[in-house]
């Protein structure tokens, strides 16, 4: 009555009665509602006469809607337009549900609609503007072709089941198709950006549009923290590292919560090829053994706390019988049985339950005493979220409240005077049913596992083979025969420490999620003798064992990421203490920004420890960086674009490092030898390109400015050695990188350190072609930025003024002179099948005519220069046809992936017998998922497409440069 | 771990004049200069001293000479032959710009390789025993010129000497294969022998035992202890170096040539290996011979990479005289525990853990043992890594096989030109990590061909006259 009051008072009594009637319904149920009215009185027009039932409204119907409300709103805020309309629709659905003409299935729906629907609106609205700025985002396939990248917003949760309450908080995931970038064609050109960054933006646009809070509220409460890599993940994620993630990473947990997926906005293909593609992942063919023992263990956890804080009885959503039992069980169900029967696959709780009953998981009569309880719950929990639009499960306490709360269910009429207790009984009536039901699913499952549990072990017992190759299979390893050496042999190592009851204890829970890792693993052998090799490197250690089996959570990724790349495992175990970082999932995942290299790495060379400590450390964090690139890259988490940059960004702060370091021990403190002269690292080659891969060199030339007295070039020649020195040390914890040295002027012969006038004339007067080719990609890399950049500056200016005097005729006699040369020294491509290097129509041709057609025509770098950039660069500046830059594309791109998984998985080259053909079969799989499932196969089509771009790239540079 | 400053106390307490700098060219043979003592200082550990690299076999071109030897302050001694006090340091070469390693320094390849092991995790230390045969000879002649070719090497101790008038010859010339060992007088070198062990002790070895070999005409052997990698190369070289002056200082003359005698055994250089980690020695295990799995993976690359390994071990024409199948000689690629013609033999004399090691019997003494002990850590590492099988022990004697049988033996290449064909196919093992590098191996098979295998095939030989001169 207050609010009809205030109405008045504002005069705008709602005229008419229908009118009078839906404000007293609403109001009176809920005064949240009536406040809403009060401050909205027009929405009372748009409220239907008399509240009948409308027909649910049409997704095209409300976004129409939308799109008129908003042209009359122009004028406002659009979060705050947003806002307005959702209160409004909620208006008419509350009013349908009070009077009881729609039911809780129409209702939830009705709410979840309208989300999709605002939520589909704010990404139009954030994305225009974002366009016209940057341009839009774009993506070269894998022939070089442009395609639109596109955005999708995944529901989970409440809103991906559509069964949102009125208060709910609406759980996203904000994907993006693929990595690229901008067009920059904007019509307010603020240049071109990654699509990483225009995805990044246009989410926190999206979010800040629904979630944003003024005075008056907010659209929706968005919940961010089921995306990959919870609260510390980034905001938005391609689709393929999204889909890796929850393959390689999620917890059990967060392949459940993907059951509710569903595409609510954005680009409908998008969100549906996520689903289509985690639905394997949720629903496996063969159901996870330890999916219920997981689920069990994370509801006890729930359990305990809301004990501890006395909530057990309280919380319809949480507590025992509650809501969140009914949901665990009917997922259980559906994850269990899905796998085989995609019928299952159903993100509504109801719906969901009512097939399992179609396919007798659940009998009929349960379903129905399980559906009527489920309905009875949320009900009970929209009554108590509508008192005041509040997130709340919890009944209160006190007698009034609970009164109130009894009347608004309606149960009144049931049990006149005595709505409380009438609540109180039914409520124990479908909690117990709940109960039953949960206990039934959840308890059979237990059962099975303490049998299992109590059964001989792997790893502690002496099986025989029969017995060790059954259990090996139990556990879905395929060919489980060519496992018993090294399962054998990490039973050795083992065995010693097993005398203790503590490590067996932790064996038996550990052994088995082991052998679960190896299962999923991409080559579960190599996964085996990977880990005997950790095993026997921890070994020297007894609490290191101890300390990896007890970190349950990591060995299932550890023995994945030890059967994908010997690289990988290498780090592992030279630094075992790494796995247990793995753990901190956040920080695994995360792509660092350049800076936090630098600012890790600067922070390990510094310090009072003495330098040989200093080092040690540098390159233990330099190792653990590597290590989590590494895995990231064999998560699919970045793409190799993004990899390469990462490992030029470590080695652009690991030398920014070690020149520091390496100033202190060339004397930088000793009297005069501080204030000499300024010191510049030029990277060239990869480096140069911040192409860096695993295990490239560092090509550097040293260019120092001032400091001409024999004293301080004495010490300039003490730095870059020291440099040199600390860089290329093979100690216990690894080399940081190999450096060559031969760029310099004069090469071998030259000094280590020149000047920059001496760098100026050397380029001028004596530098040959090649040389020429070399310095166009020199970057400044550490040091002192400012003769770095003057160094680079009339670098350029003087190759490209020799250019030109020498005339296109003698730079590609020069060019092709030096490349059959090289083609003479490099290994035999037989011996050799996957050194892309120097081979005809290899990477070094692609860079060559790169190179050439930059010195013929004078094209100068483009900001950030890498192959990629310069061949679309040189093609819009009209140097290299279309055609040209397409075979171009596709040829580098291809020999770069492929090398790099070879450096990935082998550590090292593949000479000719190694490369045999599973393993380049697995190799085709790694850079091409859908490649053939047959070796032979797979194989043959890897070496055909090696030979098709070596044969096109041979052609474009016979028709560029040989002429 | 001996510091500059110790070697400069070293040079006061001999009082030394003369400082001698020492490091290795890439065919095995040692090379020095000297400087006066004023000129070593605690700088020189660092700065290091210049040198002209240029006529260094398989060092730098012509057009890159310039070097610098740096001094190991672990691999100094006192000469115990020069009469100028002299002290004696085993230097690195270092490239005088960037002061990098000079990649063909055989001791940076064996440097390498140690580090490498560490960096793989798989043990911390790699202990190899060189036992170096040799023959101390009276007198040693030799031509060649388009006209005519001849040796003649003569003792006072061979077989063939048991008719000659030495006014008076007072027999005990050892038969062809028995010298191995009866007391003197048939053994003519005890003091000699002797005299060698206590200079090698006086440079810092320790001698485990010396005694006469098989051959007539005085082959010898001197049992030095096992070290690590490194300083096991260091100290045969030392070794080579204190046995043969010693014989020069008595009139006589070493040599370490693999195959010097027609008719009776060669020199070899058995190599004792194992890998340790912690103090723990890894090939002790359960399996044969008191061996571990890695152990056998060990000897499994061992045997793998045998062909190729044969190039560097075995590196001489004269090498493929000593490893003829059929005369006793450890060609067949197989081990055993008592049999001592397969080319590993896993030694019987003692069963405690620390004493399990393997004995790989192709070497000889006219390999670099810098690069020897490196390329076969690394076929033995190799094995290890990829768990290569070593097949089943050879416990029958290999001779007393049938024709059979043996075919199924792989054995070592017939000749240096055929080891340096399957070194150019076999030797990814050696570039991991970097440890050898594709320059060094293309080095070492250009070298290898142009100046010792071609040279030969030039040469007729004396005993083509006596088969073909009446054809």
């Amino acid at each position: 009555m207050r609010h009809l009051e205030r109405l008045a008072a504002s005069g705008a009594l709602p005229s008419g009665r229908d009118r009078l009637q839906s404000f007293l319904t609403l109001a009176g149920s809920s005064p949240y509602l009536g406040r809403l009215l009060v401050q909205n009185p027009s929405f009372l027009d748009t409220l239907p006469a008399g509240g009948s039932a409308r027909a649910p409204r049409t997704r095209e119907d409300l976004e129409e809607d939308l799109a008129r409300f908003l042209a009359l709103n122009s004028g406002r805020d659009p979060s705050a337009a947003l806002r307005l309309f959702k209160q409004r629709e909620y208006l008419g659905i509350a009013l349908a549900d009070f009077l009881g003409t729609a039911d809780l299935p129409a209702i939830t729906r009705a709410l979840s609609l309208l989300a999709d629907v605002l939520l589909d609106k704010a990404v139009q609205m954030a994305w225009a503007p974002l366009e016209r700025r940057f341009g839009a985002p774009t993506r070269r396939d894998d022939q070089g072709h442009l395609e639109r990248a596109t955005f999708a917003v995944i529901a989970l949760g409440k809103l991906g089941g559509q069964e949102l309450n009125y208060s709910s908080d609406i759980d996203l995931l904000y994907l993006f198709s693929r990595d690229g970038e901008t067009s920059g064609s904007g019509a307010e050109s603020g240049g071109t950006i990654g699509n990483k960054e225009f995805f990044t933006r246009l989410a926190s646009d999206v979010t800040r549009l629904i979630a944003g809070r003024d005075p008056e509220g907010q659209v929706f409460r968005v919940d961010l923290d089921l995306r990959p890599g919870g609260r510390d993940g980034e905001l938005v994620i391609p689709l393929g590292a999204a889909v890796a993630y929850f393959r390689n990473w999620a917890d059990a947990w967060e392949r459940q919560a993907l059951i509710k997926a569903r595409a609510a906005a954005g680009s409908p293909a998008l969100g549906r090829r996520f689903i289509d593609l985690v639905e394997p992942l949720v629903y496996p063919e063969t159901p996870d053994p330890f999916l219920t023992m997981e689920m069990t263990a994370m509801k006890d956890r729930i359990d305990a706390r809301l004990s501890s804080e006395g909530r057990s009885e309280t919380d319809i959503k949480l507590g025992r019988g509650g809501i969140r039992e009914i949901e665990f069980a009917v997922q259980a169900l559906q994850m269990l049985h899905g796998g085989r029967d995609p019928w299952l696959r159903q993100a509504n709780t109801l719906l969901a339950l009512h097939r399992l009953a179609e396919k007798g998981l659940v009998g009929y009569a349960e379903y129905a005493t399980l559906s009527e309880a489920y309905t009875f719950l949320r009900d009970l929990e929209h009554r108590l979220q509508l008192g005041h639009d509040r997130q709340t499960a919890t009944l209160p306490t006190d007698p009034a409240g609970l009164r109130i709360l009894a009347r608004r269910m309606r149960l009144g009429g049931a049990a006149p005077g005595d709505e409380t207790s009438a609540l109180a009984e039914r409520l124990e009536r479908h909690r117990s049913t709940v109960r039953a039901f949960y206990d039934s699913v959840f308890g059979r499952a237990a059962q099975k596992e303490i049998t299992e549990e109590e059964s001989e072990d792997l790893w502690v017992e002496r099986l025989d083979e029969e017995r060790t190759l059954a259990r090996l299979r139990q556990h879905g390893l395929r060919d489980p025969e060519t496992l018993l050496r090294p399962v054998r042999a990490v039973r050795r190592l083992l065995r010693p420490a097993a005398t203790t009851p503590e490590i067996r204890r932790l064996l038996r829970k550990a052994g088995p999620i082991l052998l679960k890792g190896a299962a999923e693993a991409v080559d579960a052998r190599r996964a085996f003798d990977n880990l005997e090799k950790l095993l026997s490197a921890i070994g020297a250690d007894p609490l290191g064992l101890l300390g990896f089996l007890s970190r349950r959570e990591v060995l299932a990724p550890t023995m994945r990421l030890l059967g994908a790349s010997d690289f990988l495992a290498g780090l592992f175990l030279r630094q075992p203490g790494l796995v247990a970082t793995l753990g901190d999932r956040a920080h695994v995942l995360r792509t660092p920004p350049p800076e936090e290299y630098r600012a890790s790495l600067l922070e390990a060379a510094a310090g009072r420890d003495p330098a040989r400590a200093r080092e040690g450390e540098l390159r233990r964090r330099h190792n653990a960086a590597l290590a989590y690139i590494a895995i990231r890259d064999i998560n699919r988490q970045a793409t190799l674009r993004e990899v390469l940059k990462s490992l030029s960004n470590l080695a652009d702060g690991t030398l920014e490092a070690v020149v520091r370091l390496a100033a202190e021990e060339a004397g930088a403190d000793e009297p005069g030898g501080g204030t000499g002269p300024r010191l510049s690292v030029l990277g060239l080659g990869r480096l140069g390109y911040r192409e860096m891969d695993y295990g490239s060199d560092l090509d550097l030339v040293f260019v120092r400015e001032g400091g001409d007295d024999e004293r301080a070039r004495a010490f300039a020649r003490r730095w870059c050695e020291a440099i040199v020195r600390v860089l290329s040390t093979l100690s216990r914890d690894g080399q940081l990188y190999k450096v060559d040295l031969r760029l310099r002027p004069s090469g071998r012969e030259g000094d280590l350190v020149v000047s920059l006038e001496r760098l100026r004339d050397y380029l001028r007067d004596s530098a040959e072609v090649w040389e020429m080719q070399s310095f166009l990609k020199a970057r400044h890399v550490a040091g002192d930025p400012e003769p770095g950049a003057r160094a680079i500056d009339s670098v350029e200016s003087i190759v490209h003024e020799r250019a030109r005097a020498a005339g296109a005729a003698a730079l590609a006699s020069a060019v092709t002179g030096m490349r059959r040369r090289l083609l003479q020294d490099a290994p035999r491509p037989e011996r050799r099948p996957l050194d892309l290097k120097a081979r005809e129509g290899g990477l070094m041709d692609v860079h060559f005519i790169v190179e050439f057609l930059q010195l013929r025509d004078a094209v100068p770098n483009p900001a950030d220069k890498d192959t990629l950039r310069l061949l679309l660069h040189l093609n819009a500046a009209g140097s290299l046809d279309e055609e040209g830059m397409r075979i171009l594309h596709e040829g580098y791109l291809f020999f770069r992936a492929l090398d790099h998984q070879v450096r990935l998985i082998h550590a090292r080259p593949l000479p000719h017998p190694a490369a045999d053909e599973a393993r380049l079969a697995e190799l085709a799989r790694a850079l091409d998922p859908a490649a053939p499932a047959d070796a032979a196969a797979a194989a043959r089509g890897l070496m055909e497409k090696l030979q098709d771009h070596t044969t096109s790239v041979h052609r474009v540079f016979e028709r560029i440069v040989t002429g | 771990m001996r510091k500059p400053a110790d070697v400069l106390k070293l040079v006061k307490d001999n009082d030394i004049k003369i400082v001698d700098l020492r490091f290795m060219d890439l065919p095995g043979l040692w090379q020095h200069f000297s400087v006066p003592t004023h000129e070593l200082s605690e700088k020189s550990f660092e700065e290091g001293f210049g040198f002209d690299g240029s006529s260094i076999r398989g060092f730098q071109a012509i057009n890159e000479s310039d070097m610098l030897v740096v001094p190991d302050p672990e691999g100094a001694f006192v000469d115990p032959f020069t009469e100028v006090p002299t002290l004696n340091i085993i230097c690195n070469v270092v490239d005088p710009v960037t002061k990098e390693r000079y990649g063909r320094d055989p001791r940076a390849i064996a440097q390498k390789a140690e580090n490498y092991l560490q960096y793989t995790r798989i043990a911390d230390t790699a202990y190899f025993g060189a036992e170096a045969e040799f023959f101390i000879f009276d007198d040693v002649r030799f031509d060649q010129n388009a006209h005519c070719g001849y040796y003649y090497v003569d003792s006072v101790e061979g077989q063939w000497n048991s008719g000659r008038e030495e006014g008076p010859n007072l027999g005990y010339k050892p038969r062809h294969k028995e010298a191995y060992f009866p007391v003197p007088p048939h053994d003519h070198f005890q003091d000699l022998r002797s005299e060698m062990v206590l200079n090698l002790e006086r440079c810092g070895l320790t001698v485990e035992a010396h005694h006469h070999e098989v051959a007539t005409g005085g082959q010898m052997e001197i049992d030095v202890r096992y070290n690590s990698l490194t300083r096991a190369a260091d100290n045969v070289t030392i070794y080579k170096y204190v046995v043969k002056n010693t014989a020069i200082k008595r009139g006589r003359s070493v040599t370490f040539m693999p195959k010097p005698l027609f008719g009776d055994n060669g020199s070899g250089m058995h190599c004792h290996q194992s890998l340790w980690k912690g103090g723990k020695n890894l090939f002790a295990g359960e399996g044969y011979g008191g061996f571990s799995e890695m152990g056998l993976h060990y000897i499994g690359g061992l045997l793998k990479h045998s062909a190729a390994l044969a190039a560097i071990i075995a590196p001489t024409t004269n090498s493929y005289k000593r490893l003829t199948p059929g005369f006793e000689a450890p060609v067949n690629l197989a081990y055993s525990r008592r049999n001592r013609s397969a080319a590993i033999r896993i030694p019987m004399i003692s069963t405690s853990p620390s004493a399990i090691r393997l004995e790989y019997r192709p070497p000889d003494p006219s390999c670099n043992p810098y690069l020897a002990f490196a390329a076969m850590m690394m076929a033995g590492l190799d094995g290890i890594e990829n768990r290569t099988d070593p097949g089943k022990p050879l416990d029958k004697d290999i001779y007393g096989l049938g024709p059979q049988e043996l075919k199924n033996i792989p054995s070592l290449p017939g000749s240096l030109d055929a080891a340096l064909k399957h070194l150019e196919d076999d030797h990814d093992f050696l570039l991991k990590g970097d440890v050898f590098t594709e320059d060094n191996v293309r080095l070492w098979i250009e070298y290898k061909r142009e100046r010792e295998v071609n040279p030969m095939r030039l040469r007729p030989h004396p005993y083509e006259f006596a088969l073909y001169y009446d054809i």
